[in-house]
């Protein structure tokens, strides 16, 4: 039945980023084709400069277009995943999907799923299309020459201090980095999750903004953990020094997200097996 | 034979309001049965327990003799009250959605009854009329080889001749051993088909009987419907 959940939920969230996709795509070649067209010499010299005013205009308003597009894609993403839980879960759409013969665990894990797909391909998506429309431009690729060779040279730097430092190559480093941001992030999303379930419970007549209002109290709370969490974890880096007491704060850190983001879990799967408040 | 439909002191509190007052029940297969009962009686909220929406605040109520979860939900087809199909799919992405997780599902009599109602089935679920969204819902449940049918106002809102038609299309396409409860507080239309019937009120229950013992007295459900629940 995961597999099945899966799949629809993937072909349901694909009519509405497939059509966006294009969007982006179309406006990133629309752009590299109006700042091309607008730049060539023998155009600009030969056209009138009315001619030429109206494509560099053209140009311009298309990246408009296309940063508007960008920004929104990135937004958009987020937020219409996360409604998508709150539309298929707490409103009518809830009548069928709650009675299929799935547990609550496997319809949370499917949304989960989806929206770190569609984040990933949204990234992609995003990352190409600048590359598109702007790497026609010379300055672009000399400023993104100059960026990755800063970027290597100072990573190569940091690379040696932190092996120097915590005794862990720069690489292990950075990836135990990006697993601490990935659980944040299933945290995140679960937090969502959570809130939405927890703000229908209390406000039947204003699920979304009870919902709002729960992501708000429970986002500061999380805070107020992680804090007292850096707190002590800063405590205990003065106290007893050396890579392996840094390496156990990154990995407790980890582990705290993990079991917040499972007790998230656990305490949606619940509301929904048992007190769904639909009208 | 087995009660396919059992409660067992059954409760539901909605915070200090008790919904269901410790009801005992126990359905039979094969019978068409009416749950009868005003606004607010309880009858809605016995039927979210029994698909599984809702959880017993005490007691127990048992489909088949399991607890409402997966095994129940399998065996159970359930037509609320509310449209509740995505504005966004076509008929035919949702009897392909409903054949994947519903291996009970017909599609050829989806089809066929979809056909029967000139439905195209390629059309999107917002471009229907309201009368059709809700003709679509039923032939899905109906479509199925459930055990249980739990039907919630299946003929509430809709003109007499679509009446007739949702009540044809469930008497023809249920699954004649299985169990078909219809919630509803239009008796008079619904009698005919009627073989027990169930009197709810303010959660609790009220008369539980066959219909063709009322018949027999010479009497209908919706004649002492009205007697039972006078104002």
């Amino acid at each position: 039945m995961l597999g099945k959940l899966i799949k629809h939920e993937f072909l349901v969230d694909g009519k509405f980023f497939g059509p966006s996709y294009l969007v982006m795509l179309v406006l990133a070649l629309l752009g590299r084709l109006t700042t091309w067209l607008s730049t060539r010499q023998n155009i600009s010299a030969s056209a009138s400069f009315g001619a030429a005013k109206v494509l560099q205009g053209l140009a311009s308003f298309i990246s408009l277009l296309y940063g508007i597009a960008f920004v929104a894609l990135i937004f958009m993403t987020i937020i219409f995943l996360v409604n998508r839980f709150y539309k298929n879960f707490f409103t009518d759409e809830g009548y069928l999907m709650l009675t299929l013969p799935t547990h609550p665990r496997d319809l949370v894990f499917s949304k989960l799923l989806n929206y770190f797909i569609w984040v990933f391909f949204s990234s992609v998506v995003s990352i190409g299309s600048l590359w598109i429309s702007m790497s026609s431009s010379e300055q672009f690729n000399r400023s993104l020459s100059r960026f990755w060779d800063t970027l290597t040279d100072s990573t190569g730097f940091l690379g040696q201090e932190i092996h120097a430092q915590i005794g862990v190559p720069g690489w292990g480093f950075a990836l135990e980095l990006f697993f601490a941001y990935l659980v944040w992030s299933v945290q995140f999303v679960l937090i969502c999750y959570f809130s939405i379930a927890f703000g229908q419970l209390r406000a039947k007549n204003h699920k979304v903004l009870g919902g709002v209002l729960s992501f708000l109290v429970f986002t500061i709370l999380f805070q107020v953990i992680i804090s007292l969490y850096a707190k002590l974890a800063n405590n205990f880096t003065v106290w007893f020094h050396g890579g392996a007491v840094v390496q156990a704060v990154i990995w407790f850190l980890v582990l705290l997200l993990a079991i917040i983001a499972a007790l998230e879990y656990w305490a949606t799967c619940r509301i929904m097996s048992r007190n769904v408040n639909l009208d | 034979m087995a009660a396919i439909l059992e409660c067992r002191q059954l409760k539901k509190n909605y915070g200090s309001f008790t919904a269901l007052n410790g009801i005992d029940l126990a359905l039979p297969q094969g019978k068409i049965v009416g749950l009868l009962g005003p606004n607010g009686s309880g009858k809605t909220t016995l039927i979210k327990l029994a698909c599984g929406l809702l959880a017993p605040t005490s007691g127990e109520i048992l489909i088949n003799g399991m607890k409402p979860g997966v095994e129940t939900k399998k065996i159970v087809a359930y037509l609320p009250e509310r449209n509740y199909l995505s504005d966004s799919m076509t008929v035919t992405e949702m009897v392909h959605f409903m054949a994947d997780f519903y291996s009970d599902l017909d599609q050829d009599k989806a089809y066929d009854m979809l056909a029967h109602l000139n439905i195209d089935p390629k059309k999107k679920f917002k471009a229907l009329s309201k009368g059709n969204r809700e003709k679509v819902q039923l032939i899905l449940v109906m479509s199925r080889q459930a055990k249980l049918y739990l039907l919630d106002e299946p003929i509430g809102g809709v003109d007499p001749a679509s009446r007739d038609y949702i009540l044809d299309t469930i008497i023809k396409n249920y699954n004649k051993e299985a169990t078909v409860v219809l919630s509803t507080h239009l008796i008079a239309d619904i009698e005919p088909v009627l073989d027990e019937y169930v009197f709810i009120r303010n959660g609790d229950i009220l008369e539980y009987n066959s219909a063709k013992e009322v018949h027999d007295r010479g009497e209908t459900v919706d004649s002492l419907f009205r007697e039972v629940f006078r104002c």
